[in-house]
């Protein structure tokens, strides 16, 4: 009997040690209450941020070819998969929408948001302040881009008219409404206004910096359409010393092989893999095979002596027919195709930036010489037509469109002005023959709702306080 | 044993033989399911105690009266039969098993109880059931075993695994699989295929909270048990052989895909192509007219043997067995192969103690393709490859192959830019899988009754997986680097669990009347997963497979992942002379995959039986022979897929090669177990002289506190979160017969059937009542009062006859040619989820030549036809710009135009709508099969015990009258987003119908 109460006992003892066994942490993540401790927490975190530029329906790609598709700059292409054709034919609605991207906005917002939320864990210093000024530029910026999307342009809103929440808090259980347009755009600026004093000067072109929120506040200014500020703003870019990219290493920008030019870039290392021009095209055995072409009546506006030029396009037969293929995100030398880091800011756009809000102000010597500086580091033997009057609105309106093709830029900046979309009846071939666009899809008046995205259905369905747009169908 | 009873029967022989007159009568006893001799088997003379047993070879000799008397002869596990003698002196007589198994023993968990004294709804398969098919997992071989369970193939492809619903759905983001266990282990999908099927005695299937209570916290989908061989009851070792050879091939849809003059003809209506490349083609001799199913499809192969031995001594028993399967796929570069052994074996180390063990060991390999919905799908290129596009690049000037300066045909890279087939053979992927499964266990039977036993139980897999893009291949031209050419990933896992159960059983008697068995047990089961990838580019050419030889390793990761469960548990069954019933248990689970607050749950059931045969008032009734009532109520528990869903999670990666931090996972400390609560009742019955049998169930399943990845504000930089948010029900009623039509001597036929229901109902969803639409797939919604995953759609309603619009209806009802996303509304009772299921069949038996068949059926499902969207209602736009059905040329062309499809455009959108939900209602002739036992005199002469021969088909004939092509749907496609059984389709691997031949060879 005893022996019996021995095992029992033993057993019993080794029984009430699995209890233990039950608390079991992951390998691969952190409670969140941990996951700001150290410095290195925070420089964590913040890249953390940086890293969600790179989602595929955002920087990583699509964000970069969709504004571009709906506009006048790209035809679809006859030979491609018809990939995103309900958005070059303005097919879009609720259940057609970019989910994705919106998803990814607010997925980088939430990022900065845990910074911030716990940045006073820090003690105060350059180290704190350029951590929550980076977190504050990037809220700013997702916010930007999701109202550039989803809302009206600023400067033509109605009082009425809807922006997209801005969103402060890492709860997960809130269910926000949109506010004004003009409520939208107050907040961006405010948190770009609160990071400047903050955020460092000097830094890699992959974090932002000083110059990079100037950058940004003059793309801002732009927008609302305040031009004295976006002159300031550009100016104090420029004061932080950036420098438009000349003729000579123009090309490596889009080759990561210079980092002239640009201010910020979400970083893609050869690990990261992130196909950025996937999207525009693959290049394949039978050769480039591109999904949009450049509308042939902008391929034509990039003269011989444009360095440009070839920098974007490249003109190769896919499936017997030839194209001007746009090669911007091609890819970095050495790394997998369509592997390139994601240029956000570029000195060239603030000097546009700058050139714009002078000649809107009339200032045309100030705006000519800012869009000089671009204009003489882009053509081989440039001579200065010293444009005035509406001939240097319409140069200055050309050199962006030209500058900033397939950065994802043209939709937005025809919608700020209130302007139409007008594509041409040219086809795709790289002569401009071939299949051209249906009339019925070559124009979309300024007034049309679609230049507001749709907000996708699924965000409708899980937060009945948001308000749809007109173009959700 | 059989030497005392021998010798006891003899010595009665001996003193009854004394008296009267009396003739002999001789015979031989064999056994009706595979002609062999049965020796052992008692005769004796009705009425008296006079008696014999059958020799070795199943011979018997015995005295009867003159006048001749009734003979009964009976042996354990078999019918007895009672056969009149009448003038004749030679009785030859065949045995069958006894189907109402009055006297089986049914493995119910931790224990085993008599068939008989079941309180419970359990089904089970006998091993010989789900043997010598063409199939190669134990998951798909239950289906239509069980009336209340439906298995589904995920998809044809070999190796493929099946969905197993018992009693309906009863979660959306948890798992709705059954809890597996093997000889006591749990086991995961992925371990199915390891598994021999010739191994297994029997399989349980647990149904109702009296039965799977008593796993707790992994119960609420039902348990599955399975037993595997040990050792045979005979002395004399018997050697099995089997062989079986077959092919497969695709079930063929009910709908013709075009030709090249139809395709060519739609793409000049819809405007696609200009006349003048319309003509160009249709003259072309680079053009040639191509069926794609004939190109890239082929006869699919099924090849088993299976040796196994198996017998016992006076203190052991064994089960040795040693099996290959060999399948190959409908589509080259999809195959399935298995190495099985086995060994089990039980000592009696002395009266009291015996130990033993089970062990398996099984290597899988396999070759998958690729089941996404894109280029790379070869059954998506069946469809959606042009006729006039040929598998090779043609000389437009004679028609012949273009050849490379190898002299291979160049592959055509057709619309898509790819060419499947040349992908097939240079991007392949190869899954090998190595599984071990074994139990330990010592059991001490220290006094009369108590029985204690512990056992080890470890389950250990390798799995590798390696898929390379070789240098050279068209996917590599696409995705590879051109200075590196060539990639290869390689990934794997390496994963242990091991259980420790120990339980005591105390079984007595209380006044010779009170049967009572008690039943303590602990458990603890703990799971440990480590697994990596790599991927490496730059080969120097495509024969060089390892990543050694590669120029740079592109990445590379290992991760591990835990779980662990400690549990007790205890089950008290009482019966009064076998009369009464009753039985109860409990459960008390702790889980690592919750929070502190939340870790442990506990879980009991209540069962009753009654055995109204027995009662004196209807023992008088001939006509009934068994008549039981039963009822049961009882909980039991669902954990989440995820480890660590309860916690707020930030995990790792990089930015510029430095580290990130990024929130991952929202935390719900809440969170707790899917529960639910189930009960029932059911009848067994044999009436007739058991000649009609079978069983009704009525069942209650209600689960609350579902876990369900509730959709939330993307603002909030997530999708959803991991919540408990309401209740679902599902009820159903299970019927199961069974007719012996004719039962002679020579002669038997049996009709059977099932006939299941299910209703199920979401009862309501903590947050207020509003619809849940289903994030994944968007097309179906969760909504109080409604049928889970009721399909939400927009509501198509015809054709303009106008102008060819099609038409919808808004939300209010009505009629516009505007698509608005915002106008779907839940379609009532049509969900992915059957509401009728179940099969039929006969077996027949003729002097050892049998016939089976087995019918199955489903209904009451709706599919959404993906599939058909592409191939046919697409409307032109980028879809139809690839081949279409050939009824997709009767659309709208002139005003007045009716019965006809909307006016197609180039620029169209597909949008969904429910014009391309089909009802799933189908029979399939799931099995024939027709066998022969060879006469026990031509086998004997063969020194062999029994031979039998076969030919069977599977999947012959199907009849659905609403679905466009095959309407058993399981996984739609690997789309990762898509994964609710049967919602829809999505040129997924189709299924298969074969023809299979084979021989069983008992030496």
């Amino acid at each position: 009997m005893k022996k019996y109460l021995l095992s029992i006992l033993l057993l019993a003892g080794a029984l009430t040690a699995c209890e233990d066994e039950l608390q079991l942490d992951p390998f691969n993540s952190i409670g969140v209450e941990n996951a700001f401790v150290t410095n290195d927490d925070f420089s964590n975190a913040i890249r953390g941020v940086y890293a969600s530029l790179r989602n595929g329906n955002y920087y990583g790609g699509n964000f970069y070819l969709i504004p571009d598709v709906i506009s006048d700059n790209t035809i679809i292409c006859s030979q491609g998969r018809n990939s995103f054709q309900d958005y070059f034919f303005f097919n879009y609605n609720g259940n057609i929408a970019l989910v994705g991207f919106w998803s990814a906005g607010y997925n980088t917002i939430l990022r900065a948001n845990h910074v911030l939320e716990n940045i006073n864990k820090l003690p105060d210093g350059d180290f704190k302040n350029n951590i929550e000024g980076q977190a504050l530029a990037l809220r700013a910026l997702a916010h930007f881009d999701l109202a550039r999307v989803y809302s009206a342009a600023p400067q033509f809103a109605a009082a009425s008219d809807l922006g997209i929440p801005y969103v402060t808090t890492t709860s997960s259980s809130e269910k926000p409404s949109r506010p004004s347009v003009a409520d939208t755009f107050t907040n961006i600026e405010q948190d770009l206004i609160a990071a400047v004093p903050l955020i460092a000067s000097e830094s890699d072109p992959g974090f932002l910096n000083k110059a990079g929120v100037y950058a940004l506040q003059s793309r801002l200014y732009l927008y609302i359409g305040d031009y004295q500020a976006t002159i300031d703003a550009a100016d104090d870019a420029i004061a932080e010393g950036i420098t438009v990219a000349p003729i000579a290493s123009f090309a490596d920008i889009w080759t990561d092989e210079t980092e002239d030019d640009v201010i910020f870039k979400a970083r893609n290392t050869d690990n990261d893999r992130v196909t950025v021009g996937v999207v525009y095209n693959q290049t394949g055995p039978t050769g480039v095979r591109s999904e949009y072409v450049p509308d042939y009546s902008l391929y034509q506006l990039y003269g011989v002596n444009d360095v440009r030029r070839d920098a974007y396009f490249s003109t190769s037969a896919f499936g017997g027919f030839n194209f001007n293929h746009i090669v911007k995100w091609y890819q970095r030398p050495g790394s997998n195709q369509a592997v390139v880091d994601m240029k956000i800011l570029r000195a060239a756009e603030v000097y546009l930036n700058k050139a714009e809000a002078h000649a809107a102000l009339d200032q045309d010597g100030a705006a000519l010489t800012a869009l000089n500086m671009v204009r003489t580091n882009r053509y081989t033997g440039f001579v200065d037509p010293a444009e005035t009057g509406n001939a240097l609105d319409a140069a200055v309106a050309l050199e962006r469109r030209l500058e900033l093709a397939f950065e994802g830029h043209r939709l937005f900046d025809l919608k700020r002005q209130n302007l139409p979309i007008t594509r041409s009846a040219f086809g795709d071939y790289s002569d401009g023959t071939g299949v051209s666009i249906p009339a019925e899809s070559r124009t979309l008046p300024a007034s049309s709702p679609m230049f507001q995205m749709p907000i996708p259905q699924e965000e409708l369905n899980a937060n009945e306080n948001l308000q749809p747009n007109p173009s959700n169908g | 044993m059989r030497r005392v009873l021998l010798l006891l029967t003899a010595s009665l022989v001996l003193v009854t033989s004394a008296f009267a007159q009396e003739r002999t009568v001789t015979g031989k006893v064999t056994s009706a399911e595979d002609g062999s001799s049965l020796p052992g088997v008692n005769v004796v003379l009705k009425g008296t105690t006079a008696g014999t047993v059958t020799d070795v070879d199943g011979n018997y000799k015995i005295s009867v009266p003159a006048e001749g008397g009734t003979l009964v002869f009976s042996f354990i596990g078999l019918t007895t039969s009672e056969i009149g003698v009448g003038t004749r002196s030679t009785i030859d007589v065949q045995m069958a098993a006894d189907i109402t198994q009055l006297s089986e023993i049914v493995v119910t968990g931790y224990s085993a109880v008599k068939k008989s004294n079941l309180t419970s709804a359990i089904t089970t398969v006998k091993g010989e059931g789900i043997q010598s098919q063409p199939i190669g997992g134990i998951d798909n071989l239950l289906q239509g075993k069980s009336p209340g369970v439906i298995v589904t193939n995920q998809n044809g492809q070999p190796g493929a695994q099946a969905y197993i619903r018992i009693r309906g759905i009863g979660s959306v983001n948890a798992s709705n699989e059954p809890l597996f266990i093997i000889d006591g282990n749990q086991m995961e999908a992925s371990e199915y295929n390891a598994i021999n099927p010739n191994d297994i005695e029997e399989i349980s299937i647990l149904k109702d909270a009296a039965s799977t209570s008593i796993y707790g916290a992994r119960a609420s989908n039902g348990v599955v048990l399975v037993t595997t061989k040990r050792g045979s009851k005979q002395t004399k070792p018997q050697i099995t052989y089997r062989y079986q050879y077959g092919t497969k091939e695709r079930i063929k849809d009910n709908f013709d895909l075009m030709n090249k003059e139809q395709k060519l003809q739609y793409e000049l209506e819809v405007g696609y192509k200009t006349q003048a490349q319309v003509d160009a083609l249709r003259s072309s001799l680079a053009a040639p007219e191509t069926d794609w199913s004939e190109v890239l499809l082929r006869k699919g192969t099924v090849q088993q043997h299976d040796l196994s031995f198996s017998g016992n001594t006076d203190k052991s028993r064994y089960f040795f067995s040693f099996g290959t399967y060999n399948e190959e796929g409908i589509v080259i570069s999809s195959d399935f192969n298995r190495l099985t052994g086995r060994i089990n074996a039980e000592f009696d180390v002395t009266k009291k103690l015996t130990i033993g063990n089970t062990l398996t060991v099984s290597n899988t390999t396999s070759k998958d393709v690729r089941d996404r919905n894109n280029v790379q799908n070869p059954f998506n290129a069946v469809y959606s490859y042009l006729p006039w596009e040929p598998e090779f690049v043609l000389n437009p000037a004679t028609g012949d192959p273009i050849l490379d300066s190898n002299g291979d045909p160049v592959y055509n890279l057709t619309r898509q830019g790819f060419s499947i087939s040349e992908a097939l053979k240079n991007n392949p992927e190869n899954l090998r899988t190595l599984n071990t499964i074994g139990s330990y266990f010592i059991q001490y039977k220290p006094m009369d009754g108590l029985t204690l036993k512990s056992t080890i139980g470890a389950n250990y897999q390798v799995y590798r997986r390696d898929y390379y893009v070789q240098p050279g291949s068209v996917l590599d031209g696409y995705v590879g680097d051109p200075l590196a050419p060539g990639s290869k990933t390689d990934n794997g896992h390496d994963r242990f669990q091991y259980n420790w159960t120990n339980t005591a059983n105390y079984n007595f008697k209380v006044a010779d009347l009170h049967n009572i068995d008690v039943l303590v047990g602990t458990e603890f089961i703990k799971r440990d997963l480590q697994s990596f990838t790599l991927s490496s580019k730059g080969f120097p050419s495509k024969k060089f497979v390892t990543q050694n030889n590669a120029s740079a390793i592109v990445s590379g990761n290992t991760a591990r992942t835990q779980w662990s469960l400690w549990s007790q548990f205890g089950q008290v069954s009482y019966n009064m002379n076998e009369k009464y019933f009753a039985t109860a248990s409990l459960r008390r689970d702790g889980s690592s995959r919750f929070g502190a607050d939340n870790k442990f749950g506990t879980f009991w059931s209540a069962s009753a039986g009654w055995n109204a045969h027995e009662e004196s008032f209807l023992s008088g009734i001939d006509l009934i022979e068994q008549l039981k009532l039963r009822a049961s109520v009882g909980t039991s528990g669902n954990v989440p897929d995820q480890f660590y869903a309860a916690v707020g999670l930030f995990g790792f990666g990089g930015y510029n090669n430095q580290n990130t931090s990024v929130p991952t996972q929202l935390e719900n400390r809440d969170l707790k177990w899917e529960s639910n609560f189930n009960y029932g009742v059911g009848i067994d019955f044999g009436i007739l002289d058991n000649k009609l049998s079978g069983a009704i169930d009525y069942y209650s399943r209600n689960t609350s506190d579902l876990l369900f990845n509730r959709p939330i504000s993307r603002t909030t930089g997530f999708n959803s979160r991991l919540e408990n948010i309401g209740e679902i029900q599902n009820t159903g009623i299970e019927l199961e017969l069974s007719y012996d039509l004719i039962r002679a001597t020579n002669f038997n036929l049996t009709l059977n059937g099932s006939f299941s229901t299910n209703s199920n109902k979401v009862l309501n969803l903590q947050n207020g009542g509003e619809d849940i639409i289903n994030g994944n797939s968007g097309i179906s919604v969760l909504r109080e009062g409604e049928k889970l995953n009721s399909y939400y759609l927009v509501r198509y309603a015809g054709v303009d006859a106008a102008n060819g619009d099609p038409l919808y209806l808004t939300g209010e009802g009505q009629v516009t040619n505007v698509w608005n996303g915002d106008d779907a509304v839940l379609l009532k009772d049509k969900s992915p989820l059957p509401t009728y299921f179940g099969n039929f069949g006969i077996n027949a038996d003729y002097k050892g030549i049998r016939l089976t068949t087995t019918f199955y059926y489903q209904g009451g499902n709706y599919i959404y036809n993906y599939q058909n969207e592409a191939v046919m209602m697409a409307d032109g736009g980028s879809s139809g710009r690839g081949n279409q059905r050939v009824d997709a040329l009767n659309f709208w062309k002139n005003p007045g135009d009716v019965g006809v499809l909307p006016r197609p455009a180039v620029t169209n959108v597909i949008n969904d709508s429910d014009r391309y939900l089909q009802k799933g209602d189908f029979i399939r002739l799931r099995n024939v099969q027709l066998s022969y036992s060879l006469p026990s005199t031509l086998v004997r002469k063969a020194k062999l015990q029994a031979v039998e021969v076969y030919v069977q088909a599977t999947n012959l004939w199907t009849y659905n009258p609403h679905f466009s092509g095959d309407p058993e749907v399981g996984r739609g496609s690997d789309e990762s987003n898509l994964t609710l059984l049967g919602e829809f389709t999505l040129f997924t691997y189709p299924n298969t119908k074969g023809l299979t031949c084979g021989v069983n060879i008992k030496l």
